[in-house]
């Protein structure tokens, strides 16, 4: 009984939220999106990363609907009918659109319309992304970052558990940036589940748990963002008698490369050579480490690698 | 539905000034039409003065009920350009700001959309009706001699039929917007369209296939009234009504397509 509802519970946590199946898409004969396919669980925080025209907001464009793709498919798991699933979601794709002649407070009552949704939550919403002050503003003169926030402001109408933000900080000064950047945390702390598309590695770094790398429209890499980072298996070692543990790595059958670092020895593994058997065979030859780092891999090298690879 | 995708309609267009604008002139220019009404039925006339055709002077009689129904709805319907303008800036102005793709990536679906629409161009034939109406009934009651409600209501068959000529004209300006997308471009294909392309494709069909070209059948609802051209039998036919439910039917159903089958 325990097991079933830990079982349950896990089914639960690990809720698939999206699942899209060998997507393509041509713009007259170009094949913008490749056969691509991934899937997102809920409460995950998913970033999209690619270099710009890779298909990111066209990607985004078909699992809004409006955008047509020419094979493949798509699926939401939201509650409800099929038919009110854009409802449940907030979306912020590149620039905001709203109607420049309409004052801030007009636009959100539009898409509040649209999501059946009450018009008292705006002023909280208006005030959460520090537009309170500026409701009656017409949207024509606002900055580009109020812009920005009253973008996201729109994505949180009605409480959607899902938001997509697609380039969410394109344009804007660094103020702007860090605002945003908070909004989209604070909101990740509620328990959202996020996708964040971008070409901007420290945003996907900062904000997201998990990575999808595309380019051409095709799929380079996919996981969560810890363990793609540690793929490379770069440790920093350092001992009581380091000229020891030296000579006892350097007999080590499963270490690649091994060079010194001021007072740290850094050592790669080979590919499939997992630490702990180094650890323990350091430990059986009575080597005291005092320094253990698994380094990670910084996601630019990540990124530009896995590109490099897939050309 | 209804009710929200009228809302929001509402609301895209109570505060937009060009909406304004184009509203009060038009409201402006039906009222001088009215008033300056023999003076354009005397210039309808003047190219051809012929034997044995008494040509009236009197102004009231154009405004005496019943006829005042077909004077006032034949004049205003020159006005519809302004409408149908109205209609194709609302259409470009959602591809121009992009809030076509905000609406529907916040939940509306394109059918939604285009019903939105439906419902703005409806509204505005309604606006159009009850100012005619309302024209119509104060003039009327002014200036006609002997009244009797019989003399009212003796030729309300036109109020209807402008209603549905102007809904069918801004539907055709609702579909020139949606394929254009450029308000620049729709409004200025509506004005070549309506003064010209029409007339030029008529020179070369001499038959009565002419007859149900989109805009022949939009004018066909609203004869000019016979002390406006002497030939005029101010008798609509039943084909162009069907004709104009037909064309309703169709520019529907080709703005929906386009809608479907365009990316966003």
């Amino acid at each position: 009984m325990h097991h079933k509802a830990l079982l349950s519970i896990k089914n639960k946590i690990m809720m698939k939220i999206l699942a899209v199946n060998n997507l393509q898409k041509f713009y007259n004969k170009t094949k913008v999106i490749n056969d691509l396919s991934f899937s997102i669980d809920q409460g995950d925080v998913y970033g999209i990363l690619g270099p710009n025209g890779s298909g990111k907001t066209t990607t985004l464009g078909i699992l809004l609907g409006i955008l047509k793709c020419n094979s493949g498919s798509y699926e939401w798991f939201i509650k409800d009918s099929s038919q009110n699933i854009r409802k449940k979601i907030g979306v912020l794709i590149e620039t905001p659109n709203f109607y420049p002649y309409l004052s801030a407070e007009d636009n959100l009552k539009i898409i509040a319309d649209i999501k059946n949704i009450q018009h008292e939550t705006l002023t909280d919403l208006l005030g959460f992304v520090g537009l309170a002050e500026s409701r009656k503003k017409l949207f024509r003169q606002f900055s580009l970052g109020m812009k920005q926030r009253l973008g996201i402001a729109a994505t949180l109408i009605g409480d959607p558990s899902i938001i997509i933000f697609d380039e969410p900080t394109n344009g804007l000064d660094a103020a702007g940036i860090a605002s945003v950047r908070e909004l989209i945390r604070k909101i990740a702390n509620q328990g959202k589940t996020i996708i964040l598309a971008s070409h901007l590695l420290d945003e996907i770094q900062k904000v997201c748990s998990k990575i999808l790398i595309i380019n051409a429209g095709k799929k380079v890499l996919e996981g969560r963002i810890d363990d793609l980072l540690v793929k490379e298996n770069i440790v920093e070692l350092a001992a009581q008698n380091q000229e020891e543990l030296q000579k006892y790595l350097i007999a080590y059958k499963d270490i690649e490369l091994l060079k010194s670092e001021g007072p740290v020895l850094v050592i790669k593994l080979k590919e499939k050579a997992g630490f702990d058997e180094l650890h323990k065979y350091l430990t059986g030859a009575n080597i005291s480490l005092n320094h253990i780092i698994i380094r990670k891999e910084s996601l630019e090298n990540l990124y530009i690698r896995s590109l490099s690879e897939h050309i | 539905m209804i009710k929200t995708l009228l809302n929001i309609e509402y609301r895209k267009a109570i505060n937009y000034k060009t909406f304004w604008i184009l509203g009060v002139l038009h409201f402006i220019l039906v009222c001088i039409l009215t008033i300056f009404v023999k003076e354009l039925s005397d210039a309808f006339n003047l190219s051809t003065p012929k034997k044995g055709v008494v040509i009236t002077s009197n102004l009231k009689v154009y405004l005496f009920f019943p006829k005042i129904w077909n004077t006032l709805t034949f004049v205003s319907s020159m006005l519809h350009i302004l409408l149908g303008t109205m209609v194709i800036i609302s259409i470009c102005n959602e591809f121009s700001y992009k809030t076509i793709r905000h609406n529907i990536v916040s939940g509306l679906s394109k059918r939604e959309f285009l019903y939105s629409k439906l419902i703005f161009c409806l509204c505005l034939s309604l606006y159009a009706t009850v100012l005619i109406l309302a024209l119509g009934l104060i003039i009327g009651l002014i200036n006609t001699p002997n009244l009797t409600f019989n003399k009212i209501i003796a030729q309300w068959q036109f109020i209807p039929l402008y209603s549905l000529q102007t809904f069918l004209y801004l539907m055709l300006a609702l579909l020139i917007g949606l394929l254009f997308k450029k308000a620049a471009l729709g409004i200025s294909f509506l004005f070549v369209y309506v003064f010209l392309i029409e007339n030029i494709i008529s020179f070369f069909f001499h038959s009565s296939i002419e007859n149900y070209f989109p805009y022949e059948v939009i004018s066909g609802l609203i004869p000019a009234p016979d002390h406006f051209q002497e030939n005029s039998s101010a008798v609509v036919l039943l084909s162009t009504i069907a004709a104009a439910i037909i064309y309703l039917v169709l520019y529907t159903f080709i703005s929906n397509l386009v809608l479907k089958r365009e990316d966003l």
